[in-house]
C-alpha cells in the first residue's frame, strides 16, 4: 500500500533527523564542558577580541595631566573595558586602555567607582550579582564587594571624597510598577558605607516627610562634595531632593526630576523627565526653577554627564550596525541636535 | 461513567474505554504528534526565553532596557502575520505546510542568535522573526487539530495539545538551567541544544503528522481575502463568540499583574515569580485533558464561562483584606483551572461553529481579537494602577469581568439556540 510505505519512509527519515539532532546536542555540550575548565574558558572568552596594549603608568599620567574622557569601550570583547581619551587639543591623540572592566563607571580626582555584573551568577531564578569596585588613579581595584540586583547609576564627588551607586533590588527598570532601588553613599578612599539614602531624614515643605515606600536613585554631587542631589520616588510621584552627607538629611526641592546631573557651574540640573512611556532630557535652572527641554526627541534612560557648561553627554542606542550603543552630545540650551560624540561607548565621565 | 443515549454511543464508548490506557488514543495520532511538535518547540523557545536576558546582560553586556524598545513592534507584526497565514492555509488547503514553515522559521532563529552576535539590529530582527514564526503556525495548527477529530471530541483534543504544550514550556527553562550549570557561561550550548529540539519539532510535523483529508473546493473561484474575513464575521454565531471572548480578554489581568498583587500582600521575593509561573503551568498541564473531556461531555459553553468565573473569583480573593498563604496557593490552583477551562475550550468552541473551509482564518481572527484585547487590558490596568492605586484598579476589573460574564452567559446561550447545535 502506497500510504503505508510512504509512512514508513517518513518514519525512517524522522529517525535519522532525531539521531542527528541528539548527536549534535550531546557532542556540542560534551565538547564545551570537557574543555579544560569552563571558568577559565569563560575568562578567555571575555578576553578575546583585538589585543590592545594596556596603559603604562607613564601614559596614564600623561593623559591625566589634561582634561580627559573616561568611558567604557563597547566595540569588541571584552565589552566594557575602561578607556581614556584626551579632551584638550594638547592631549595625546590615541586613547588608552586599562585592565578594568565595568558595566557602569564614574571617576573624579583620582577616585573611581566601577559596577560590573558577576558572570558566574547566571541563574534566571535569582537576581544578578554586581561587583562594586573602588579604584585609584592607576585604575587598579582598592576595595571590592558584591550586592545583588540590577546595576544602574554610579557617581563620584568632584573632589573624589565620596562615591554613590544605585542598584535595583526589585524590578529591572525605572518603568517597572514594582521597582525598588537601593542607593548607597561610600567613602571613596576607604570603601566604608556612609549609609543608604533610605536611612536619611527627609524634609518636605518644612515638615518631616516619611513613607514606607520611599525609593532613591541617581546621586549627583556638588563641588563641596557634602551637598548632593538625587531622585526620590514616593508612590507615583518623583521628586528632586537636595542632600547633606554630614547631616544625613534630604530636602524635597522640585517635582518630576529623575537622575539629576549638576552642571559644573552648579546653576542647572540636567535630568530625564517622564513624558508618557518615555523620558525627555530636560535642564532645570536652579535659580528660577525654569525647565528647558533638550532637542533629543528619543526617550533617554541615563544619568547624563556635563561635557562643559554648554553641552551634555549621554548614552543612547545606536542602531547603525555594527554599533549597539554610543555616547552622544547635545547643547544644554535646547538648541541643536544630537550628534555622536564617541561611537561604541557607554558611561562617559568628563575629568577636568 | 458516561451518559449513554444510544447504542452507537455505547459502541464508541467501549472502544474509547479499550484505548483509555493510551491517553492519546481517543484523539488519534495526529493530535498527539501535533502536541509533540508543540512540546518540542516550546522546550526550544522557552530555553531561549529564559536565558536571553542573561546572555544579553552577562556575555554581551547589554542593558535590558535597550532591548525593550522593540517589544511593541513585535506584538503588531505577529497580529498581521496571523490572519495572512490563516488565509493562505485555507486558500491553498495546505495548513500543514504553512504551519511547518512557521515552525521552521523559529528553528532558524535559534542559530540566528549565535550568528548576529552583538548587533542590536540583528538581535531585534531574530526576536521579531521568531514571533512571526509563532504568528504563522498557531492558527493552521489549531485548525489541523480540529480537522483530526470528530466534533464531539474537540475539547479533549485541544486539552491533549495544550497539556503537551505546557509541559514543554515548563521543561525548557529547567533544561537551560541544567545546561548552564554544566557549562557555565556557555550560552552557545543552550542555543545549539534549543536548535536541535526545534528541528526535531519540525521533523515531527513535516514527517509524522498527516494532512487532514481535504474536501474538494465548494466553489471554483473563492472570494477575495477581505470578503472572507467579513463573511466569517457576518455569521452571527462566530461574530458573537469573537465579541464575547474579546470582551472577556479585555477584563483579563496578565499573570504578572496577579503576581505583583500577591507580592505586595506577602512582600514575596521577586525571585519567587518563576516558581509562581511553574505552579500555574503545573495545574494547567494536569487539568487540561480532564477539563477538555468534561467540556465535551457537559458542553463547552458552561465550562468556558465557568473558567472566567474562576478568574473573577481570583480577583475577589485578591481584594480581601487578609490573604493567607494557603489562600495564595488556592489562587494559583484557580488560575491553572481557569487556563484549562478557557484556552483550549475556546478553540474547540470556535472550531465547532466555523465552516471547515475557512476554519484557519476564523481561528486567526478569534486569537487576534483576544490577544489585542489582552494587550489593551494590560495597558489599561497599568494606567489604572498608576493613577488610582492597585485596589481600585482591581475592583474596576472585577466589576468589568462580572458584567461581561453575565453578558457572556446570556448571549452564548442564545448562540446555542441560533445555531441549533451543541457548541
Amino acid at each position: 500500500m502506497k500510504l503505508s510505505s510512504n509512512r514508513q519512509g517518513n518514519q525512517r527519515i524522522f529517525a535519522w533527523v532525531v539521531f542527528g539532532c541528539i548527536a549534535l546536542a550531546v557532542c556540542y555540550t560534551a565538547l564545551v564542558s570537557l574543555r579544560a575548565s569552563a571558568e577559565a574558558d569563560y575568562a578567555k572568552a571575555q578576553g578575546q577580541g583585538t589585543p590592545v596594549p594596556l596603559a603604562q603608568p607613564a601614559d596614564l599620567q600623561a593623559f591625566q595631566s589634561g582634561s580627559h574622557l573616561v568611558y567604557l569601550r563597547q566595540e569588541t570583547a571584552p565589552y566594557g573595558q575602561v578607556n581614556i581619551a584626551g579632551l584638550d587639543s594638547s592631549s595625546p591623540q590615541k586613547s588608552l586602555q586599562t585592565e578594568l572592566l565595568c558595566d557602569r563607571i564614574h571617576y573624579a580626582a583620582g577616585n573611581g567607582i566601577c559596577l560590573r555584573y558577576d558572570p558566574s551568577v547566571s541563574d534566571s531564578l535569582v537576581p544578578p550579582r554586581v561587583w562594586v569596585t573602588l579604584f585609584g588613579p592607576d585604575f587598579k581595584p582598592r576595595h571590592q564587594f558584591t550586592v545583588d540586583g540590577v546595576l544602574s547609576r554610579a557617581r563620584v564627588s568632584p573632589d573624589g571624597k565620596y562615591a554613590a551607586f544605585t542598584v535595583f533590588v526589585a524590578g529591572h527598570s525605572y518603568a517597572d510598577v514594582n521597582m525598588s532601588t537601593a542607593t548607597v553613599l561610600l567613602d571613596a578612599a576607604t570603601g566604608t558605607s556612609l549609609g543608604n539614602l533610605e536611612e536619611f531624614e527627609t524634609w518636605k515643605d518644612g515638615q518631616p516627610y516619611q513613607a514606607p515606600e520611599f525609593n532613591f536613585w541617581g546621586v549627583t554631587f556638588a563641588q563641596d562634595s557634602n551637598r548632593f542631589y538625587a531622585t526620590l520616588k514616593n508612590g507615583n510621584t518623583v521628586y528632586l531632593v537636595q542632600g547633606d552627607v554630614a547631616a544625613h538629611t534630604l530636602t524635597v526641592l522640585h517635582e518630576s526630576v529623575e537622575c539629576p546631573s549638576l552642571s559644573p557651574d552648579e546653576t542647572r540640573i540636567a535630568f530625564k523627565k517622564r513624558a508618557g512611556t518615555r523620558w525627555q532630557l530636560t535642564v532645570l535652572d536652579l535659580a528660577t526653577m525654569k525647565e528647558t527641554e533638550l532637542a533629543e526627541k528619543e526617550g533617554i534612560d541615563d544619568q547624563v554627564e556635563w561635557l562643559d557648561n554648554q553641552h551634555i553627554l549621554y548614552q543612547k542606542g545606536d542602531y547603525d550596525p555594527p554599533k549597539w550603543v554610543s555616547v552622544f552630545v547635545i547643547p544644554a540650551d535646547g538648541s541643536g541636535k544630537p550628534e555622536v560624540f564617541m561611537p561604541n561607548a557607554t558611561s562617559p565621565v568628563v575629568v577636568r | 461513567m458516561y451518559p449513554i443515549e444510544n447504542s452507537g454511543d455505547l459502541i464508541k464508548n467501549k472502544r474509547r474505554q479499550l484505548f483509555s490506557r493510551q491517553m492519546w488514543a481517543s484523539v488519534g495520532r495526529n493530535v498527539f504528534f501535533l502536541g509533540l511538535t508543540s512540546l518540542l518547540t516550546d522546550i526550544s523557545s522557552e530555553m531561549v526565553t529564559a536565558t536571553l536576558p542573561l546572555y544579553l546582560l552577562l556575555t554581551l553586556r547589554l542593558a535590558p532596557l535597550q532591548f525593550g524598545l522593540i517589544d511593541g513592534l513585535n506584538q503588531g507584526a505577529s497580529v498581521l502575520v496571523r490572519i495572512a497565514s490563516g488565509l493562505i492555509a485555507d486558500r491553498s488547503r495546505r495548513p500543514k505546510e504553512v504551519a511547518t514553515a512557521g515552525y521552521g522559521f523559529s528553528a532558524l532563529c535559534r542559530i540566528g542568535l549565535l550568528l548576529v552576535g552583538r548587533s542590536g539590529l540583528g538581535i531585534s530582527a531574530v526576536v521579531l522573526l521568531d514571533r512571526i514564526g509563532k504568528g504563522i503556525r498557531t492558527a493552521p495548527r489549531d485548525a489541523m487539530i480540529a480537522a483530526s477529530v470528530p466534533s464531539e471530541r474537540l475539547g479533549t483534543a485541544f486539552g491533549v495539545h495544550r497539556a503537551m504544550d505546557t509541559a514543554g514550556a515548563m521543561l525548557g527553562p529547567l533544561l537551560a538551567a541544567g545546561l548552564l550549570a554544566l557549562t557555565p557561561g556557555s550560552y552557545d550550548v543552550v542555543f545549539i541544544v534549543s536548535f536541535c529540539f526545534a528541528i526535531v519539532g519540525v521533523a515531527v510535523i513535516s514527517l509524522l503528522v498527516e494532512s487532514p483529508a481535504a474536501n474538494e473546493p465548494e466553489d471554483a473561484s473563492p472570494p477575495a481575502s477581505s470578503q472572507v474575513v467579513f463573511q466569517l464575521l457576518a455569521r452571527p454565531g462566530f461574530r458573537m463568540l469573537v465579541l464575547i471572548s474579546s470582551a472577556l480578554a479585555l477584563t483579563t489581568l496578565s499573570d504578572s499583574f496577579i503576581f505583583l498583587t500577591l507580592q505586595r500582600r506577602f512582600s514575596l521575593s521577586l525571585s519567587m515569580f518563576p516558581l509562581l509561573y511553574v505552579g500555574i503551568a503545573l495545574v494547567y498541564m494536569v487539568l487540561a485533558i480532564p477539563v477538555g473531556r468534561l467540556a465535551d461531555r457537559l458542553g463547552r459553553r458552561p465550562i468556558f464561562v465557568a473558567g472566567y468565573g474562576l478568574l473573577a473569583l481570583v480577583y475577589a480573593l485578591l481584594l480581601l483584606p487578609n490573604v493567607s498563604q494557603t489562600m495564595s496557593l488556592g489562587i494559583l490552583i484557580l488560575m491553572g483551572f481557569y487556563y484549562a477551562a478557557t484556552d483550549g475550550v475556546l478553540a474547540a468552541l470556535a472550531s465547532a461553529i466555523l465552516p471547515e473551509q475557512w476554519r484557519t482564518t476564523g481561528l486567526a481572527i478569534l486569537t487576534t481579537g483576544t490577544s489585542l484585547a489582552r494587550l489593551f487590558a494590560s495597558l489599561g490596568y497599568g494606567a489604572l494602577w498608576t493613577y488610582l492605586g492597585p485596589n481600585q484598579a482591581l475592583s474596576f476589573f472585577l466589576l468589568g469581568i462580572s458584567i461581561t460574564l453575565l453578558l457572556a452567559w446570556v448571549f452564548l446561550s442564545r448562540l446555542e439556540r441560533d445555531t441549533n447545535e451543541t457548541v
